[in-house]
C-alpha cells in the first residue's frame, strides 16, 4: 500500500521542486513550492507523522505562501526582471559531487536498518505532544520568544517612518 | 515535583531575568509613550545587571535544568561574557547616535533577545535546544543588522546576513538530521558514542556519514564565528550595520559561536581525535583553516580604509587565532592529552582579551563617528589630539588586539602560541607570528592617523557634530584600564578560565 | 517494500535541488524559497529517521518529529523577517536581483 503512494508523493515532491527552481515567474514558483510542500505532507502521513503533516500544510500553505505571494505583489516585479535559473556548470558539478557523496552515506545508513523496525513507532499527536510539553518545554518557550522577536522586528522594519 | 521544578527554574535564573527584561521593556515602551527610549534603556540595563548578578551567584556545581541545559562553570564563563557584553553594547546604543531615536526603545528588547539566544546556545548540549537558541540569536541579529532602514547599506547588510545565515542553518540542520539518524538521539554525549562507533566499526559508508554530517554542522558554526570559507558575509554586514550592532556581532555572537563549537568538539569528537591517528587529521584541517582565516583577514585588512571594515577583517583574523586553539584541542594525542585542556584554556583566555579590546575599539569608533562623523582613515587624521582620552583608549585597545605589552592581548597570544607549540604545530605558530606582524602594520595605520597626522588648522576646521557623552567616556576608560590591568595581573582571569575548563 | 533509504534518497535529492536553487537564482525571493526547500528536505529526513529508529526499551521517542515542529516555527519566523527586510530595501531600489544589490554578491 505504501509503495504507490510513496512514488506518487515523492515524484510530485521532486517534480514541483524542480519547477519551483526553474520557472521564470516568481508567482508560479511560490505555487509550485507549496505543491512540493503538500507532497511532503503526504509523505509525512506515510511516515505516521500526522501532526507534522497537518502543521506543514497549515504553516506553509496557510502562512508562508500567502506571505510570499503578498510580497511578490507588493514589490511589483517588472516583467523584464523575471529571469530563470542561470545554470552554472561548476555549481551543477558541485551539487552532483555532493549528491554522490550523500549517496554513499545514505546507502549505508539505509542498509543498516532492519525493515522490521518500521512498525514499532507510532507517531500519534498524543505521543508527540507529551514529549513536546514535558521534555522540550524550554525550547518551546524559547520559540515563543523567537516569534515575539520576529513580530517586533517586522513591526519596526515595516513601519513607515515619519519623514519617509 | 514542584520542588524539582523550582530547582530547575532556579538553575535558569539568568535566562529568566533576561526574558523578564524583554517583556518589561516592551510593556514600558507602550506605557511611557513618547521619549520612552531612556526609561526603557535604563530598565534594560537594570535587567541585564540582574541577570549578571544571578549568574555570578550560581554555584559551580554542575546542574542540568530540564535535561537540556547544563549549568556548569563552562557555561557560566561564556554567559558572563555574553551578558556583560550586551550590557555595554546597550549602553553604547543608548548614548551614541547610530540607532535612531524613534526606534531606540524597540532596540533594547531585540538586543536582549539576541543575548538570551546566545546564552541558551552556549549552555545546551541538546541539538534541538541548540538550533532554537542559535536561531533566536540569529533572528534578532538579522533584524538589528537591518535596523537603520533609511540607510541602504544597513538594509542590505540585514538582507545579506539573513540570506546567508538561513542557508548556513539549512545546511547545519541537514547535518543534525544525519547525526540524529546515526545515533537516534539529540543529546551530544549519545551522538558522541554513535559517532565513535560508526568511525571505529563502520566501513567507508559509515565514515562518509560522519564526515558529511560533521562538515555540514561545521558550516553552521563556521558561519557564526566567520571562519574561512564562511567569512564572506562579515565585512559587508559589519560595515553596514549600526556600530552597536557590529560590536554585538563581533563580540557576543562570535563568543557564542566559539562556545558552542568548543562544546561540540569537546563532547563529540575528542575521544576520537585522541584515540585514533586517522581522525587526528581532522585537527590538521582545522589548523589549515585557522591559518587561512587569519592570513586572509589580516592581509585584506591592510588595504581597508573604512575603520569598521578594517575592524571587521581584523575580527576575521582573530577568529583564525581562536581556531588555532581548536586545532590544538583536536591534534592532541594519547601521550599529550593535557594539550586538550591547554588548548581550551588558551581559547577562553584569548576570548576574554578579544572581548575587552574589541568592545573598546568599536566603542571608540562609535565615539569618533558620533563626535566628528569620522568613518575612514582620512577622517581620523588628527582626531587623537581633539579627543585625547578616547584617542588614548583606542591606542590601548589596538595594542591589545595586536598583542603588544602591556595589554592583555599579549598574554592571550602568548598562551595560544605556547599551546600550539605543545602539540607540535610549529608551522601554524610561525604563520600566526607573521600575521601578528602584518596586523601591527594596519593597527599602526590607525594610530598614526589619530596622533601623527593632521595639523591644528585641520582640526579647527572639523565640524563638530555632537559630543561624546560622559558615560561613554567612562565605559571606554574603564575598558582600557581593564585591558592594561589584566595585561599585568592576569592570574585572576587565568584562574577563572581554568575553572571554566574543568 | 519502501525503506528508510528511499526516503533518504528523496530527501537528499530535494536538498541538493534546493541548494542548486540558492546558488543559481539571482532573485532574493527565489533564493529564500530555495532555503525553505532545503529546510523541508531536512525535515523529511528527520521524520523518516524517527519512523525507522531502533527502539530503546520498546519505545521510540518522537524526537525527530518534535525537531521538525521547531524547524517549521523557526523557518516561518525567518521568512517573515526576510521578506520584510526585502520589502524595506526594494521599495527603494525597484529590483530584487541579488546582483543589483552591490553588497550582496557571492
Amino acid at each position: 500500500m505504501e509503495l504507490p503512494f510513496f512514488f506518487l508523493f515523492g515524484g510530485a515532491m521532486v517534480l514541483f521542486t524542480l519547477l519551483t527552481m526553474f520557472v521564470k515567474n516568481p508567482v508560479h514558483s511560490a505555487i509550485f513550492m507549496i505543491l512540493s510542500f503538500a507532497s511532503t505532507a503526504g509523505l509525512f502521513v506515510l511516515l505516521d507523522a500526522y501532526l507534522m503533516a497537518a502543521i506543514e500544510v497549515l504553516v506553509y500553505a496557510g502562512a508562508i505562501m500567502v506571505l510570499f505571494l503578498f510580497v511578490i505583489m507588493l514589490i511589483n516585479l517588472r516583467s523584464d526582471e523575471l529571469e530563470g535559473m542561470k545554470v552554472n556548470p561548476l555549481m551543477v558539478l558541485a551539487a552532483g559531487t555532493f549528491f554522490a557523496l550523500l549517496h554513499r552515506a545514505i546507502s549505508d545508513l539505509g542498509a543498516a536498518v532492519d525493515p522490521v523496525r518500521a512498525n514499532t513507532f507510532e507517531g500519534e499527536p498524543k505521543v508527540v505532544a507529551k514529549y513536546l510539553f514535558t521534555e522540550m518545554v524550554i525550547p518551546f518557550e524559547a520559540v515563543s520568544l523567537l516569534l515575539l522577536a520576529a513580530i517586533l522586528g517586522t513591526v519596526v522594519l515595516a513601519r513607515r517612518t515619519r519623514d519617509a | 515535583m514542584s520542588e524539582t521544578l523550582a530547582s530547575h527554574l532556579t538553575a535558569l535564573k539568568p535566562e529568566i531575568w533576561l526574558t523578564g527584561t524583554i517583556l518589561v521593556m516592551l510593556v514600558l515602551d507602550l506605557l511611557v509613550g513618547k521619549r520612552s527610549a531612556r526609561t526603557v534603556g535604563v530598565f534594560g540595563l537594570i535587567g541585564i545587571g540582574g541577570a549578571m548578578w544571578a549568574l555570578m551567584n550560581q554555584s559551580s556545581v554542575p546542574v542540568r535544568a530540564f535535561g537540556l541545559i547544563s549549568i556548569d562553570t563552562y557555561s557560566i564563563f561564556f554567559r558572563a561574557l555574553i551578558i556583560s557584553a550586551t550590557g555595554i553594547v546597550m549602553l553604547h546604543g543608548m548614548v551614541f547616535r547610530g540607532i535612531e531615536d524613534e526606534t531606540r526603545a524597540e532596540f533594547g528588547p531585540m538586543l536582549v533577545g539576541a543575548a538570551l539566544g546566545a546564552c541558551l546556545l552556549v549552555s545546551t548540549d541538546n541539538l534541538i535546544m541548540l538550533l532554537v537558541g542559535m536561531e533566536l540569536l540569529s533572528l534578532c541579529s538579522y533584524v538589528m543588522a537591518g535596523w537603520q532602514k533609511k540607510e541602504r547599506r544597513s538594509a542590505e547588510a540585514g538582507l545579506k546576513y539573513l540570506v546567508y545565515g538561513a542557508m548556513a542553518s539549512g545546511l547545519m540542520l541537514f547535518g543534525f538530521s544525519l547525526l540524529y539518524g546515526l545515533s537516534g538521539s539529540m543529546w551530544m554525549p549519545e551522538i558522541a558514542l554513535a559517532v565513535s562507533e560508526a568511525w571505529s566499526l563502520g566501513d567507508a559508508g559509515q565514515h562518509m556519514i560522519v564526515v558529511i554530517a560533521s562538515t555540514l554542522v561545521f558550516v553552521g558554526f563556521g558561519f557564526k564565528i566567520s571562519a574561512f570559507p564562511f567569512h564572506f558575509w562579515a565585512p559587508d554586514v559589519y560595515e553596514g550595520s549600526p556600530t552597536p550592532v557590529t560590536s554585538m556581532l563581533a563580540v557576543a555572537s562570535k563568543t557564542a559561536g566559539f562556545g558552542v563549537l568548543i562544546r561540540f568538539v569537546d563532547t563529540v569528537y575528542l575521544d576520537l581525535t585522541i584515540a585514533e591517528d586517522w581522525l587526528g587529521r581532522f585537527g590538521y584541517v582545522i589548523a589549515v583553516l585557522a591559518a587561512i582565516t587569519m592570513t586572509y583577514g589580516n592581509v585584506t585588512a591592510v588595504k581597508q580604509n573604512n575603520i569598521k571594515r578594517l575592524l571587521a577583517y581584523s575580527s576575521i583574523a582573530h577568529a583564525g587565532y581562536l581556531l588555532m586553539g581548536v586545532a590544538v584541542m583536536t591534534t592532541a594525542t594519547v601521550d599529550n592529552r593535557a594539550a586538550v585542556g591547554i588548548g581550551m584554556e588558551s581559547i577562553l583566555f584569548y576570548l576574554v582579551s578579544y572581548y575587552i579590546a574589541t568592545l573598546g575599539a568599536f566603542g571608540c569608533a562609535m565615539a569618533f563617528a558620533n563626535r566628528f562623523g569620522a568613518e575612514t582613515l582620512e577622517d581620523y587624521e588628527g582626531l587623537g589630539w581633539s579627543s585625547p582620552w578616547i584617542g588614548a583608549c583606542f591606542i590601548i585597545f589596538l595594542t591589545s588586539l595586536v598583542g603588544l605589552p602591556p595589554a592583555i592581548g599579549l598574554i592571550g597570544k602568548w598562551l595560544l602560541f605556547k599551546a600550539t607549540l605543545s602539540v607540535g604545530l610549529d608551522w601554524l605558530a610561525v604563520i600566526a607570528a607573521l600575521n601578528a606582524a602584518v596586523a601591527l602594520f594596519y593597527y599602526f595605520k590607525i594610530a598614526r592617523a589619530l596622533f601623527l597626522r593632521g595639523d591644528t588648522d585641520y582640526q579647527e576646521g572639523l565640524a563638530s557634530k555632537g559630543v561624546i557623552p560622559g558615560l561613554a567616556h567612562l565605559s571606554l576608560i574603564v575598558l582600557a584600564i581593564f585591558t592594561v590591568y589584566f595585561g599585568l595581573m592576569w592570574d585572576g582571569i587565568m584562574e577563572w578560565v581554568s575553572e571554566a575548563v574543568m | 517494500m519502501i525503506q528508510l533509504e528511499h526516503y533518504l534518497y528523496l530527501s537528499g535529492l530535494v536538498f541538493t535541488l534546493g541548494l542548486c536553487g540558492v546558488m543559481m537564482r539571482r532573485n532574493v525571493i527565489l533564493v529564500l524559497m530555495g532555503v525553505e526547500i532545503m529546510l523541508n528536505a531536512a525535515n523529511l529526513a528527520l521524520i523518516a529517521f524517527n519512523k525507522y529508529m531502533l527502539p530503546i526499551d520498546g519505545i521510540v521517542e518522537p524526537k525527530g518529529q518534535v525537531f521538525v515542529f521547531f524547524t517549521i516555527a523557526v523557518a516561518a519566523a525567518e521568512v517573515a523577517v526576510a521578506l520584510v527586510i526585502a520589502v524595506a530595501l526594494f521599495r527603494r531600489l525597484d529590483t530584487v536581483n541579488v546582483d543589483d544589490v552591490a553588497n550582496l554578491r557571492w
